[in-house]
């Protein structure tokens, strides 16, 4: 019993981490430009796609020891080259329609998201690429449960980059412009806050962590497919919303409570139903107990309740 | 005047672009997955047949006429495969096809094919494509009662297993098969200790393996397609769970081994319609052929491919004058020595000798496991 519970307990705050790397980029695009960037999910996937050929590139040749030390920069290398690819896209896709009005630049977003998956789709094919493990460490035996390598490694990493993001947004000066222009971006202006290099900065970092838990999913699950991006994405996006969408730490919430959502959704829904459920429904389950969260709590469970200020005005559209 | 030539231009470029024969050559269409997870299986089952075609053409083709191929990539879609099969019924040169792959392709598809009259001889195993009476529908390989049955058996009767965990992905194909499997396993007298469906493109599987773990089952059994069988049982093994693993015949391809890695895959139990090409003097001698033409060795289903073609090619030299009618009408009476044994169709379209076999991954490879013999 307690094994059952605790292996369950690890699956959730695995799968967990992974949606709440991918949230944390919908969320901070979204509380600066009030822009769902759909573009999101596919560079989640081409993180998996570009970690891949960089394993082939770098980790292949080397041996040994030397492969962790490979292995740390292809990470650097993903996020980096996948961070540059969402300034490109903002530069190109969407800074020309910061003034029009908000459904423009969310097309854009859609477009660029079928650009990217029928992109890759053409140039490297359909067919599922099979992931490389490169470090096989035995399973840890946890009072019956089972916690492998790579399950700590999605864990700590994401825990890891959370961190890192926390204190940045909140002790670096740049992590101040952020927070400034999510706040208001003409106060910022009028600040002499250069709003530009602020938005490129979030996405640089945004689509960097959602590689980085491309590279993580790839490596867990082993296939990497062009299509990958959709589900998880819409997911992803998903927690984000439940935790609160603008909210840092909601992107976070949402995503470990995602997780834990879908894993005991499938574990009890069978038993609490009778059998008349069966674990398909998980995704049902999730996303009722979102409509739920969002009928009591619309801006979700972190974000900014609803007041005069906040509200939005005909004059955004 | 300037939109006459134009007119004419399309015109022109549509009649050239409509069919790749000759005036007087014969088009027989084939349709299947020949890119994505499941390429290997569509590629190679269209070689089967295009040898089969080079070898009819070699030898004079039917009464003096050339046979021509025409391959089309469905994606193991049936949106994709509904269309192709419009495609195949408005070619007038067309007189027969090879078509589908994927059970749930081929049922939305023979709606299409019975309203022009097209033989179709098929490669899907679910029961349900049968289950219209359509009478120009052929299915020369075993269906899924065969498929879900043999595992059963096998269970019941080498493993002595008495109770299995049966999941599937919720398509025609996949549940189909799982559903044949519960219900044999359940007659022999094996308890079914959870019936669970998981999507098509779920990558996740640990809740419902870590659930299935809970109910210590002697046997799971996953009815669906790659990459997701691969992924499922790879996990299975991550998890500690040791019972035996069956699954169905998406399974029966180098990629499986190889995303789930030889040590996970390893002792699993996967059924397809075909003994190995090592196993009789007629599958080697094609096995060789194959070899020459292609460069490499024979996929899984190319056999089945060149028998497919082979019937149709059959039943067109005995019908006269050649129309889609006449095939439909010889195809019924087909009687071919087919490279894995004798082909006849019952009224219904189905094979009255189908035969199945279970193999199991034993050091990265496929090896025969049940039922052992001669063939």
């Amino acid at each position: 019993m307690i094994a059952a519970i605790l292996q369950q307990l690890i699956n959730a705050l695995t799968v967990g981490a992974i949606y709440a790397l991918i949230a944390l980029g919908y969320t901070m695009v979204y509380g600066v430009l009030k822009l769902i960037n759909f573009a999101h999910s596919e560079l989640f996937m081409l993180g998996a796609y570009v970690s891949f050929f960089a394993i082939a590139l770098l980790v292949g040749p080397v041996g040994g020891p030397f492969a962790v030390v490979a292995l740390v920069v292809v990470f650097f290398a993903t996020f980096a080259l996948v961070g540059s690819l969402g300034v490109v896209i903002e530069r190109v896709a969407y800074r020309p329609l910061r003034q029009s009005s908000r459904l423009a630049p969310m097309l854009s977003a859609l477009g660029i998201s079928i650009i990217l998956q029928n992109g890759v789709m053409l140039l490297i094919g359909r067919k599922p690429l099979v992931y490389p493990s490169i470090v096989e460490v035995p399973p840890i035996e946890l009072a019956g449960a089972v916690l492998t390598a790579k399950q700590l490694l999605i864990f700590v990493v994401a825990v890891l980059l959370m961190l890192l993001l926390t204190w940045f947004v909140h002790g670096t000066r740049l992590g101040i412009r952020i927070r400034a222009v999510s706040e208001s971006g003409i106060t910022a202006q009028l600040l002499g806050i250069n709003i530009d290099t602020t938005i490129s900065s979030i996405f640089f970092l945004g689509p960097g962590l959602g590689a980085i838990a491309g590279l993580l999913y790839a490596n867990y699950y082993g296939v990497a497919m062009f299509n990958m991006g959709f589900t998880v994405g819409m997911k992803a996006f998903t927690a984000a919303i439940l935790g609160g969408i603008g909210s840092i730490p909601g992107a976070m919430l949402g995503g470990f409570l995602l997780g834990l959502l879908e894993t005991v959704g499938t574990a009890l829904l069978p038993v609490a139903s009778g059998g008349l459920v069966g674990p398909e429904y998980r995704d049902i389950f999730a996303f009722l107990i979102l409509i739920v969260v969002l009928i009591f709590r619309p801006a979700g469970l972190l974000g900014e309740s609803v007041s005069e200020e906040s509200l939005v005005y005909k004059k955004d559209f | 005047m300037r939109n006459l030539a134009k007119l004419a231009a399309a015109a022109g470029a549509i009649l050239l672009g409509t069919s790749a024969a000759w005036a007087d050559d014969i088009a027989i269409g084939m349709s299947g997955p020949t890119s994505g997870a499941e390429a290997y299986f569509g590629s190679t089952w269209m070689n089967g047949a295009e040898l089969a075609l080079m070898e009819v053409n070699k030898a004079g083709g039917v009464r003096g006429q050339k046979l021509v191929l025409v391959r089309q990539d469905d994606q193991g879609d049936p949106k994709q495969g509904t269309l192709v099969a419009q495609r195949f019924c408005d070619d007038a040169k067309m007189l027969a096809v090879v078509a589908h792959f994927n059970s749930g392709v081929t049922i939305p598809a023979s709606d299409v094919y019975n309203r022009c009259g097209m033989p179709q001889v098929t490669n899907s195993s679910n029961p349900k494509v049968t289950a219209a009476g359509y009478k120009n529908l052929f299915r020369p390989i075993a269906n899924d009662f065969m498929q879900g049955g043999l595992p059963a058996d096998y269970a019941n009767k080498v493993l002595n297993a008495k109770s299995a965990a049966v999941v599937h992905d919720k398509q025609a194909f996949g549940q189909g098969v799982a559903d044949v499997f519960k219900d044999n396993f359940g007659k022999l007298g094996g308890k079914i200790t959870s019936y669970s469906g998981v999507s098509a493109t779920d990558v996740d599987f640990s809740a419902l393996i870590t659930k299935i773990k809970g109910e210590n089952p002697e046997v799971v059994y996953y009815g669906g397609t790659t990459p997701g069988v691969a992924l499922f049982v790879k996990q299975l093994r991550s998890l500690g769970v040791k019972s035996a693993f069956f699954a169905a015949d998406p399974a029966f391809l180098p990629d499986f081994i190889k995303t789930a890695g030889p040590q996970n895959a390893e002792g699993a139990l996967v059924s397809f319609q075909a003994p190995p090409y090592d196993s009789s003097p007629a599958l080697k001698g094609f096995a060789e052929k194959y070899k020459a033409v292609w460069h490499e060795d024979p996929g899984s289903y190319s056999a089945y491919g060149y028998n497919q073609a082979m019937i149709i090619v059959e039943a067109m030299k005995r019908a006269n004058p050649l129309s889609r009618e006449n095939v439909v009408a010889e195809l019924h009476k087909t009687k071919y020595d087919g490279l894995m044994g004798p082909i006849e169709f019952a009224d219904n379209g189905e094979l009255k000798q189908p035969a199945i076999f279970l193999y199991k991954v034993a050091g990265g490879e496929f090896v025969l496991e049940y039922p052992k013999g001669s063939y």
